[in-house]
């Protein structure tokens, strides 16, 4: 890797509810709304959204946890560099469709790979592991 | 031509082509041209490339082999030449000397890394581009597939076909990795070499490998074709050959003179590579799937030149008892040299067959398929994640020597242990407890599934109010343990231990879903940092960043600290009142900071894990990893306590039913005795033999002698015992305030 | 010729039988170990060792081939002190050459609680009377030059215990020279013999069913590698086993010039050269139990990159081959030997990565227990029965697991 990718703090908060409740979410806008299970949803910001902001999101779920969660790191990527870090660290095929949200070892180290519509892409990974990252793929 | 080698004159260049550069062999200097290999260079020069040996130039013998920019065993005919190049010819006798020194090249160098590695998703691998390969690939993609050639001529030489079909491929650019759809193994056939007195020589060529040579414009000087395995090959006193003997239609011998001999002895499939897998993705078409009929056995002559064994030595270990082909080649060690059995096998089987009576089948295929190096294989690995609490460098402008545990990096010390301890003792210190697993659970069943994790009581803990609890496994033996916070009649946050963190997860979820209760688990580890404040001064610590009232023992509560939304949970591990404060990663420099200023006027000093051990010790609390085995029953470790056999069900509770009557053997115990402390794992004597060891000990401060804890495994359990020729006294933890009465305060 | 040939051994086989007093199942070392003690020490020639393949050709011919005894747990150091006090004089009672070569063991540590361990294993293993020391890094340099010290600046190398006795052998030959030894005082062993069954009487075992036929036998020890649950269970006897793959691999060779073991809990791994010069790598087992003998790239690569670490001038050397073995894995990481529930069933296993050193003094005390009907002393605590009496003897640690 020719450039030192730098990551930043991200701003997030954590959905566990049932699927069928959180089927029935609308997010709210200027969000992206991760689906890394079923039953549970990272929301971010897009653009200039600040999440800790939105405090009404509303899940009929009386037992949902619905929390901040601090504790991500992330980078917006282009296309190319993407396919770039997918020749050297992804050992699985990026799924085809736009958006998806791509989930999975990169460098060996679990990540979260929202690959967006317009082929920009987020790589997300748990903020303990970003410097070993960052060395990983430069 | 020139002769610059140690024979005489073996080819003449036709081609009036200049040359590409110079390469080195054995320090003289050898031109080359575009696209010669460091062999073909060799031969060209009139050189052998290696000290002797049939050479095939198609990658399947060992016999030019050499040490190529410094690393041993390479094959010359599978290496381009380019300027500069040092080879070096390896011992006829004996092996090359393990290299000291690290290599210097890009490809074999010492960081891994540097090796470029590629991760290829791919539909068809071919591997082989001959005839064979090129038609499958033809009809691949006739059926739609794209297809990937790989041929080692091109410089992709298939190192193995692994589980996938992962295809691990060594290129001069670097190594890559297919991750292929299919696979399919073209490899084509390979010449037999010949078996015969001789063969060692300087100057013999597979009928494959004349015709590379024709094709690189090299015509051998006097050279002469044998289509039957010759009855000897005679050499001169350079070792190249001068002659061969072969015998006519009666069997009588019969010299020909020559000074290169072709040998043109059929055919075997090129099947190692494709017997290395079994893959079910793998198809082998072509000649390398095909049963070549066995040359007649071998009678005289090395068989298998890597190795050096001879029809004799065959001979010798068959009449031992030898009598399979498995051992057969592992009395002789036959096939075990670079080949790997590529080109000697048949005639192992010949032999086998030969004596046996019956055609053995060929020994297994191991991997790897072309040798790779060691630096090679490694290229693309990563070295173990150890992760980093988002106060690694606070910890570090502290001075604290850093130490990996439990699969983070944490403060050791700060380099003062006993100013760390009295710190905690008797002002307030922090410490970093970030690695703690932290999960929130929350569910109309919360409570059933905790009743069934843990074996304490969990319906009883008031919401606001927290208890220690244990976890085991199904047998009954300690995992972990914990706090568990109730936060409201259907929500509550569980802490593991670092090093239980990681499995925690998938533990509990695991659960669960057996279970078939409802209940969310959100893994919050890497979401919270946490800091203990913990230290006679902690409350007024807390109080100075504007806590009003910090929460009582077993409490704990959610509220701002210094600016930081905080969960304190006021527990104790150091033996003193401690907080622990959980809060969002991002925000804990900014909380450590403020703590540490704040502190300053009630002498503060952050502590690591040598000052915490200790002082834990004189509490007498037990490390999971540290003081129990990964067989340690509560009852061993005297955690009855923690333990309600009363309840209906709890992960172990069946195992624990079972041993419960049956007679204690091992158990843990305190121990005190004058100091200095023993040594951690000292063994415990108890009427002059080993009753067991030590598996904490610490001489403490405020006590002034060591305590310790050890197990001791003999009935009756003893009152003294004799550690490091001293005597020490079984005493029950803890050995520092009993009551408990600092926690609490 | 080259110097390894073998040269020393006969191997004289038999026609087999269809009744013996023992009937042993698995020609690995194991097996071949208890048929010559049963002969050499208790007189009890009667004996086949039925073996489905060729002899060794399990997990004795896929080891790193490992000597040592610098255990975890009193009885652990004992038996393998043992086994490799009967190891050092294996060559003059069989009049083999197994290439037994006393090299010392250098067992690495990163971290301090590494440290801790190493220090508390030196402690046990001197006082059961096992040479093992802690050496500080510039003692390690001295015994092991190629090390680099600052792990390639990752993993620093703070200390390590020095387990001065430990060795290696040619796992082959070990094989070989005790079928020998057994062979020669008449006792049968019968490759190419897959058992596919027990007879039973009752619950009592009678004997094994075997592709050409069935072989009666007053005692049946199963001596399997890899199968063993399932062969177990043909007698209803459930082990408390997991069978794992390992894996290793070999460079080519080169000419003698790195004297130690290494060893590592962190960078889990053992580095050696064997006498044919070759570095003889190895790794912790994998991690999902199976019984496939598949080896895989990850290992590859993952084995390369730790030991590369430690011992950078290896990066240099071409790997020739790699391979993997089977390894039963009991619940508290410690071999199982002796009776079972099934009266005329006796069993070794639980060999884990350890069973190679164990060889010897294995074959030695199961000979003794099937002669004498009596569990010798020194098994005594690795016998099946711990299990139900909550006797588990957990020795993780030292076992070269995690």
């Amino acid at each position: 890797m020719p450039e030192q990718l730098r990551f930043a703090h991200v701003d997030a908060r954590r959905i566990v509810a049932k699927p069928a409740a959180m089927d029935a979410v609308t997010w709210p806008t200027g969000t992206i709304a991760l689906r890394i299970a079923d039953d549970d949803v990272l929301l971010i910001g897009a653009g200039t959204t600040d999440i800790t902001a939105i405090t009404d999101i509303t899940v009929a779920d009386e037992h949902a946890i619905i929390s901040d969660d601090a504790g991500w790191s992330g980078i917006w990527l282009t296309s190319a560099q993407v396919e770039s870090i997918a020749l050297r660290h992804i050992h699985w095929p990026l799924p085809p469709q736009r958006p998806v949200l791509a989930q999975g070892l990169i460098a060996a180290i679990p990540s979260k790979l929202w690959l967006g519509p317009d082929g920009d892409a987020l790589l997300l990974v748990a903020t303990v592991s970003v410097d070993e990252m960052q060395e990983r793929l430069s | 031509m020139t002769d610059i080698s140690d024979g005489q004159p073996q080819v003449e260049v036709r081609s009036s082509a200049t040359p590409a550069g110079r390469i080195v062999i054995d320090n003289q200097p050898i031109e080359f041209f575009a696209g010669d290999t460091v062999a073909i260079a060799a031969i060209r020069a009139g050189q052998h490339p290696a000290t002797g040996g049939t050479l095939c130039l198609a990658g399947d013998c060992g016999n030019c082999c050499a040490i190529v920019d410094s690393t041993p065993w390479v094959r010359t005919c599978q290496t381009k030449a380019k300027p500069g190049l040092a080879v070096l010819r390896q011992p006829a006798v004996g092996a090359p000397a393990l290299n000291l020194t690290p290599p210097k090249s890009a490809v074999s160098s010492p960081i891994a890394a540097v090796i470029d590695v590629r991760h290829i998703n791919a539909d068809v691998i071919v591997v082989g581009g001959g005839a064979s390969g090129t038609a499958a690939a033809t009809q691949a993609s006739a059926d739609g597939h794209t297809v990937t050639i790989l041929d080692a001529n091109e410089g992709n030489e298939v190192v193995g076909i692994y589980a996938g079909p992962t295809v691990i491929v060594r290129t001069p650019e670097g190594m890559r990795h297919f991750h292929a759809h299919e696979v399919i193994v073209a490899t084509g056939a390979a010449d037999l070499q010949p078996a015969c007195e001789g063969n060692l020589s300087k100057g013999i060529y597979t009928a494959g490998a004349a015709a590379t040579l024709a094709e690189t414009h090299i015509e051998l000087d006097n050279a002469l074709t044998v289509t039957s395995q010759p009855v000897r090959i005679v050499a001169d006193d350079n070792g190249w050959v001068s002659g061969v003997v072969t015998a006519d239609a009666d069997g009588n011998d019969v010299l020909s003179d020559c000074n290169s001999l072709i040998v043109d002895l059929g055919h075997m499939g090129r099947d190692l590579l494709s017997r290395m897998t079994d893959e079910r993705a793998v198809t082998i078409v072509g000649p390398a799937a095909e049963h070549y009929p066995l040359p007649p056995c071998p009678t005289s002559g090395i068989v298998c030149s890597c190795s050096k064994v001879t029809v004799e030595d065959l001979d010798g270990v068959w009449l031992r008892g030898f009598n399979e082909l498995e051992l057969v080649k592992r009395a002789a060690l036959f096939g075990t040299g670079t080949c790997q059995g590529g080109v000697c096998m048949p005639y192992l089987r010949s032999f086998v067959a030969d004596r046996a009576g019956s055609v053995p089948e060929p020994f297994t295929a191991r991997p790897i398929s072309r040798q790779l190096t060691i630096g090679e294989a490694s290229a693309g690995a990563y070295a173990d994640n150890f992760r980093m609490s988002p106060l690694h460098d606070e910890h570090l402008k502290l001075g604290a020597q850093m130490d990996r545990f439990g699969g983070w990096w944490r403060p050791w010390n700060y380099g003062d242990v006993l100013g760390e301890y009295w710190a905690v003792r008797e002002a307030v210190s922090l410490g970093d407890v970030s690695t703690l697993g932290k999960m929130v659970v929350s569910g109309p069943d919360v409570v059933e599934v905790l009743e069934r994790l843990y074996p304490n009581n969990v319906h009883d803990i008031k919401v606001g109010r927290s208890r220690y609890v244990l976890l085991l496994n199904e047998r009954g033996h300690l995992l972990d343990d914990g706090m568990i916070c109730r936060e409201s009649e259907t929500r509550f946050v569980l802490t593991f231990t670092s090093g239980g963190a990681s499995f925690a997860e998938m533990w509990v979820r695991d659960w669960v879903e057996t279970w078939g209760l409802d209940c969310h688990i959100l893994d919050r580890t890497t979401s919270l940092a946490a800091i203990n404040v913990t230290g006679p001064l902690a409350g007024e610590l807390l109080r100075r960043v504007g806590v009003a009232e910090p929460p009582k023992f077993l409490q704990h509560r959610h509220e701002t600290v210094a600016g930081v939304p905080c969960h304190i949970m006021r527990l104790s591990f150091t033996g003193e009142a401690s907080f622990e404060l959980h809060h969002p990663v991002h925000r804990s420099v900014e909380l450590w900071q403020t703590l540490m200023a704040e502190g300053r006027a009630l002498g503060i000093k952050p502590h690591g894990l040598q000052a915490l051990f200790g002082m834990r010790l004189e509490k007498g609390h037990v490390i999971v990893g540290m003081d129990t085995e990964l067989d340690s029953s509560p009852r061993r470790i005297g955690m009855e306590w923690a333990v309600k056999m009363g309840k209906p069900y709890f992960v172990g509770l069946e195992a624990l039913k079972r041993v419960e009557p049956l007679p204690d053997h091992r158990r843990l115990f305190g121990f005190t005795m004058a100091s200095p402390a023993p040594v951690e794992g000292a063994p415990i004597y108890h009427d002059g033999t080993i009753v067991g060891h030590v598996s904490s000990s610490f001489d403490s401060p405020l006590l002034g002698k060591a305590v310790m804890l050890g197990w001791i495994k003999r009935e009756p359990f003893p009152d003294t015992v004799t550690i490091d020729g001293r005597t020490a006294t079984v005493s029950a933890p803890p050995f520092y305030d009993a009551e408990g009465r600092r926690a609490r305060a | 010729m080259n110097e390894f040939v073998e040269t020393l051994l006969d191997l004289h086989w038999h026609e087999p039988k269809s009744s013996y007093d023992v009937v042993i199942v698995g020609g690995g070392g194991h097996g071949l170990a208890t048929a010559y003690y049963l002969a050499t020490r208790h007189g009890i020639t009667n004996v086949a060792v039925v073996e489905a393949n060729y002899i060794g050709s399990g997990n004795s011919g896929r080891n790193t081939t490992i000597i040592r005894a610098n255990y975890g747990i009193p009885e652990s150091i004992r038996f393998y002190q043992h086994s490799m006090d009967l190891y050092k004089t294996l060559e003059d009672d069989t009049g083999c050459w197994i290439m037994h070569n006393t090299k010392g063991l250098i067992w690495l540590a990163h971290t301090e609680s590494a440290m801790r361990s190493e220090r508390a294993r030196c402690q046990l293993n001197t006082a059961m009377g096992t040479e093992t020391i802690m050496v500080d890094p510039a003692e390690i340099k001295q015994l092991c030059p190629q090390i680099d010290l600052t792990g390639s600046g990752r993993y620093p190398v703070l200390g390590a215990s020095h387990h001065v006795g430990a060795s290696t052998a040619r796992h082959d030959r070990v094989v070989w020279a005790y079928a020998q030894g057994a062979m020669r005082l008449g006792v049968h062993v019968l490759q190419n013999t897959p058992v596919t069954g027990l007879l039973m009487d009752g619950d009592r075992v009678t004997g094994v069913k075997t592709a050409t036929g069935n072989i009666s036998a007053g005692v049946v020890m199963s001596a399997v590698g890899g199968d063993v649950t399932q062969f177990a269970a043909h007698a209803g006897v459930r082990l408390p086993i997991r069978t794992h793959p390992l894996q290793a691999f070999v460079t080519n060779g080169y000419a003698q010039g790195f004297g130690p073991i290494i060893s590592d809990t962190e960078l889990l791994s053992y580095v050696s050269q064997t006498a044919r010069g070759q570095m003889l790598i190895g790794a912790e087992y994998d991690r999902q139990q199976s019984f496939s003998r598949q080896s895989s790239f990850d290992f590859l690569q993952s084995c390369a990159t730790k030991v590369s670490y430690l011992l950078p001038f290896l990066k240099n050397l071409r790997i020739m081959r790699q391979w993997t073995g089977r390894c039963d894995v009991s619940s508290d990481f410690s071999p199982v030997m002796g009776f079972t529930p099934a009266p005329g069933f006796v069993i070794t296993t639980g060999w884990g990565t350890w069973g190679f050193k164990a060889i010897p003094a294995g074959g030695e005390a199961m000979a003794e227990l099937i002669a004498t009907d009596t569990t010798p002393e020194i098994i005594e605590p690795f016998s099946l029965n711990r299990f139900a009496t909550d006797h588990s003897m957990a020795d993780q640690g030292s076992t070269g697991t995690r």
